[in-house]
């Protein structure tokens, strides 16, 4: 498709080896009530992988996600990012790291609707502190980038799914951040949208450096991965290169 | 259809449950304010009809038949005590004052139940001295209200005729009209149409509540083949399970609150819970009216699913408020100065007028309502621009985007602030009305008697009250005409000039040898005699005395009397200056001017000493201070109470409002803050996004109804009062408590918006 044309091609798709991970996960635990969501799981993930977790409706991907992101604490267990452990650090200081070193990526409904498309994709950045047109600015160079030249001022409602998707790719990679953590990214999306949105999030990820870690039930999506676990009843059952 | 929105509305879990709840509380919260403003007139009507015996009976024809009666408003404690001596004349059975069971023998009483608590609560000598022996309580029905504070003494028929009592033959049972001048019946329909309608944004808001589930709701519905009509039908019966429930709930509230609301004082008197009950025709009508309000909302919502079922989904920005939203709030202005001119005229009936006046009122305040989002946009576009960060540009996006909704929340407060900035012009010009009463000559710990006309004291009375513990000097005043001539030069004070030097503190002031003095300048051409001012019409022949005039006819003056020399009487005359100085006690003592040394009580020691001699006298102490005119005072104590209500509600209107429009987004703060957003940035956008429209809409607002306020008391009175800078103030404290209740539902939203929630959406 034209998007990649914008992109550099001559990254390497396979995983550089012998580098430490910036993302380990020991032993991670989470309850819901009496409700056993993550029972001890161990995960790692290195500099630039991109890693698909996929597995049942209710085996505890997404909470697995979501105590890797800092955005739910687990009850037991460690993360480590960075040399930081994620699991003692407060609520501020997660959400400065998720602002700053994440990036995010669900599956709908995550855009503000009163903003324009450029203004969803700067928001990051101005609650970091940016100076509005600086950030507008740095937005904007994403467009061209994922497509969506020309769909600058509209707003998610004037929008496609896939438009609004790839939006939402732009915003959790404008800061720059590390890990961009990706919940279901094609699961409002028709097969050809989500293709698309997929081959830019990974594109994307690969010539940032950034590291991915995507949530899906779908084969096809893994297929971006260069390793894909799979969790069933809050453990990991299984780990394979894609 | 009924049956499935009565289950979409009940069986939807416990958010809906939830909702609905909170949308049925809210319209109670409203229709039980309502109802308390219904009930607000026959409270006042049943305050006044209990008390209509003391305030008019019926003169006895026969003035040697009846009883005799004299009403006293005495004080005690700084309230009002109300002293009504009776003495039975004649020998037919005379009329007895409702309340009691026969009129007190002479030195007994019979005493409302909170005198009575008052009477065993302070000495004998500061009180119960002053009533007399108890002898039976004055039922509720005669009283204004439980604290209400009056004695009917038996008296000796003898000593009342000597203090300008009445004989009476009978006492009303009926409230006498209330003669309010017509400026202060306006201001009452005012503030009546100015109060009601951030109450109807209060209840319009609530049943607002769970609005955008609902159309989510029927939205799907409505995809899968419902029509339009079918659609508005659930909609409606949804909103009416609120709004019913809403209705009993604000019948049971109005009966729970009953008994605090009648705590509550106006003039100084709590009421009887009983009395406060609204007219049933209008409360029944008023909850039937909250049902239309309710059922209305509900369709006006419905439009958008009605025209597309994608309509909730796929948002989209609806055309911004234009200027000519400007246009009915000038008519209604002109409306409304039209309408005061005719009320003022007299030119038509005097209903119809005043009708009229409320009604263009009412349509000013609505007009306001219909212009408010195009400022609302205005402020929206004008924060977009300076935006600089995530905040600001949130809000801003979100009160450009809904100016109606944003100008929705905050409609309660922005009506309740113009009414409130038109009442302030109207505040100063009642509180200039009613003044305040005080004596300018009585200095710290000073007290001063004035007797009742006609009444007859012991010559020595002031040298009795110096005898009293606590008392340091008293001196007796007696008012008296000048005559020149065969006319009437002046009035003049008969009194011991080193005593009134003394007792009033009027330092440096010496007495002349003469006997007379001024303290303004006064010059007598001629001889010069005395009668009293008020001259007792019982008496045949008043008392007359010739005055010693100095030869050149001027008189001496007082020196550094200051300030106080314009209160001072042109002429004061010491006993010495008459040619038989004898005569002074054959005139009537008016005045009593007393020093007391402070102690606790002393006032209270000196009414009860001064009411036994003289049961008419009233004593006024340095320390009270009582208005002048206490019917513009009352009117602005209502008007105060209203404003006050309103405020409050509009404040609680604008809470709902913030937290259903935060819950309507909570997904997407969810996403954002697990994205990294602060809670500190969402607090700042729910602020801004509630407050700069606020304070913006709401200075305007006050503007114009400061402006308003001015031209309605220059139409309808002819007099230009402008509102004191405390209506700046009162505006920022407004807002300020405004966005202290909004703070108030950040804590609970920042908790419904954390990361961890996002598992659930």
């Amino acid at each position: 498709m034209t998007v990649l044309a914008t992109l550099p091609d001559s990254l390497p798709m396979s995983l550089p080896t012998a580098m430490a991970p910036i993302l380990v996960a020991r032993d991670l635990r989470k309850r819901f009530g009496v409700t056993e969501a993550l029972r001890g799981i161990d995960f790692e993930l290195a500099p630039g992988e991109i890693v698909a977790v996929m597995g049942p409706s209710g085996s505890g991907k997404s909470t697995l996600l979501h105590c890797l992101a800092g955005i739910l604490a687990p009850d037991g267990g460690t993360i480590e990012f960075d040399g930081r452990r994620i699991e003692a650090m407060s609520e501020g200081e997660r959400s400065r790291l998720r602002r700053t070193a994440f990036g995010f990526v669900f599956q709908f409904g995550q855009l503000v609707p009163e903003l324009t498309a450029v203004e969803n994709v700067a928001l990051p950045l101005l609650l970091d502190g940016i100076a509005r047109a600086e950030a507008e600015s740095r937005a904007t160079e994403w467009f061209p980038r994922l497509g969506l030249q020309g769909l600058e001022v509209r707003r998610p409602g004037d929008m496609s799914g896939g438009q609004a998707q790839r939006v939402a790719v732009a915003r959790a990679l404008v800061a720059g951040p590390a890990v961009i953590f990706a919940d279901e990214p094609t699961g409002s999306l028709d097969s050809l949208a989500g293709e698309q949105v997929m081959e830019l999030l990974t594109a994307a990820a690969r010539s940032t450096g950034a590291s991915v870690v995507i949530v899906t039930h779908e084969a096809r999506v893994a297929a971006y991965a260069h390793r894909e676990i799979v969790v069933r009843d809050g453990i990991v059952s299984g780990s394979v290169p894609a | 259809m009924i049956r499935l929105g009565l289950r979409l509305a009940t069986a939807g879990g416990r958010g809906a449950l939830g909702g609905l709840a909170l949308t049925a509380t809210a319209v109670a919260v409203g229709a039980a304010i309502l109802l308390f403003a219904l009930s607000f007139a026959p409270a006042m009507a049943q305050r006044d009809g209990r008390t209509a015996w003391r305030d008019g009976y019926v003169f006895a024809m026969d003035p040697s038949v009846g009883t005799l009666m004299l009403i006293v408003e005495d004080r005690v404690e700084g309230r009002l005590l109300t002293r009504v001596h009776v003495a039975p004349v004649g020998s037919d059975p005379a009329p007895i004052p409702p309340g009691i069971a026969s009129i007190p023998e002479p030195g007994t009483a019979y005493v409302s139940p909170a005198l009575a608590l008052r009477m065993a609560a302070l000495p004998a000598d500061e009180l119960a001295d002053r009533v007399g022996r108890v002898v039976g309580t004055i039922e509720a029905g005669s009283l204004a209200s439980p604290d209400d504070l009056i004695a009917v003494i038996g008296a000796d028929a003898a000593t009342l005729a000597g203090q300008g009592a009445s004989m009476v033959s009978g006492f009303n049972e009926d409230a006498p009209e209330l003669d309010l001048p017509p400026i202060g019946v306006l201001i009452i329909v005012l503030a009546a149409v100015g109060a009601m309608a951030p109450v109807a944004v209060f209840v319009s808001t609530a049943t607002r509540m769970s609005a955008a589930r609902r159309e989510w709701r029927l939205a799907a519905l409505r995809l899968v083949g419902a029509t339009p009509a079918q659609v508005a039908r659930l909609a409606v019966v949804e909103a009416l399970v609120a709004t019913s429930l809403g209705a009993v709930g604000g019948i049971l509230l109005f009966a729970i609150l009953r008994p605090l609301v009648a705590m509550i004082p106006l003039d100084a008197a709590t009421w009887w819970p009983e009395t406060i009950m609204p007219p049933l025709p209008a409360a029944v009508l008023l909850l039937v009216a909250v049902q239309v309000v309710g059922a209305a909302g509900a369709l006006l919502a419905m439009r958008r699913l009605t025209i597309t079922p994608l309509g909730v989904q796929r948002r989209s920005v609806p055309p911004p408020p234009r200027s000519t939203r400007l246009i009915p709030l000038a008519v209604g202005l002109a409306a409304l100065m039209v309408s005061i001119w005719l009320y003022r005229g007299n030119s038509l009936p005097y209903l119809v007028t005043l009708g009229a006046v409320g009604l263009a009122f009412a349509a000013v305040i609505a007009s306001l309502a219909f212009a408010g989002p195009w400022l609302t946009a205005i402020v929206g576009h004008g924060l977009l621009r300076s935006a600089r960060g995530a905040a600001s540009l949130l809000a801003a996006r979100r009160i450009g985007d809904d100016p109606r909704g944003s100008f929705g929340a905050i409609a309660g407060v922005i009506m309740a602030v113009f009414v409130a900035s038109a009442f302030f012009s109207f505040a100063a010009y009642t509180s200039s009305q009613a003044g305040r009463d005080t004596d300018p000559l009585l200095q710290p710990n000073a007290a001063v008697a004035t007797l009742g006309q006609g009444a007859r004291v012991a010559p020595d009375l002031a040298d009795r009250i110096a005898d009293i513990d606590g008392v340091t000097g008293a001196v007796a005043i007696r008012e008296v005409a000048l005559i020149q001539g065969d006319g009437m030069v002046g009035t003049g004070w008969l009194a011991s000039c080193e005593g009134v030097v003394r007792t009033l503190g009027l330092v440096g002031a010496a007495c002349a040898a003469g006997g007379l003095a001024t303290a303004l300048g006064f010059h007598l051409d001629g001889a010069l005699s005395i009668v009293p001012d008020r001259a007792d019409p019982t008496v045949a022949h008043p008392p007359r005395a010739t005055v010693l005039v100095p030869s050149d006819g001027a008189v001496p003056m007082l020196a550094d009397v200051g300030e106080r020399a314009g209160f001072l009487p042109p002429l004061l005359i010491d006993p010495i200056a008459l040619e038989d100085p004898a005569a002074l006690t054959t005139f009537p003592i008016t005045h009593v001017y007393m020093t007391t040394d402070g102690t606790p009580g002393i006032g209270e020691r000196l009414r009860t000493a001064l009411a036994a001699v003289a049961p008419a006298s009233g004593v006024r102490l340095a320390e009270e201070r009582f208005a002048a005119n206490s019917q513009f005072e009352e009117i602005g104590r209502i008007v105060a109470l209203g404003l006050v209500g309103t405020l409050a509600l509009a404040g609680c209107s604008l809470a709902v409002a913030v937290t259903t429009a935060t819950l309507e987004r909570r997904r997407q703060f969810v996403f954002l803050r697990s994205a990294g957003m602060p809670a500190s940035s969402l607090r700042t956008t729910l602020l801004l996004q509630a407050g700069v429209p606020l304070t913006a809409v709401a200075a305007a607002s006050a503007l114009l109804g400061a402006l308003v306020g001015v031209a309605i008391l220059w139409l309808a009175a002819g007099v230009v009062a402008l509102p004191d800078v405390s209506l700046v103030g009162v505006l920022v404290l407004s807002l300020a408590v405004a966005m202290g209740i909004v703070a108030l539902t950040l804590p609970p939203l920042e908790r419904l918006t954390r990361p961890a929630s996002i598992r659930h959406e």
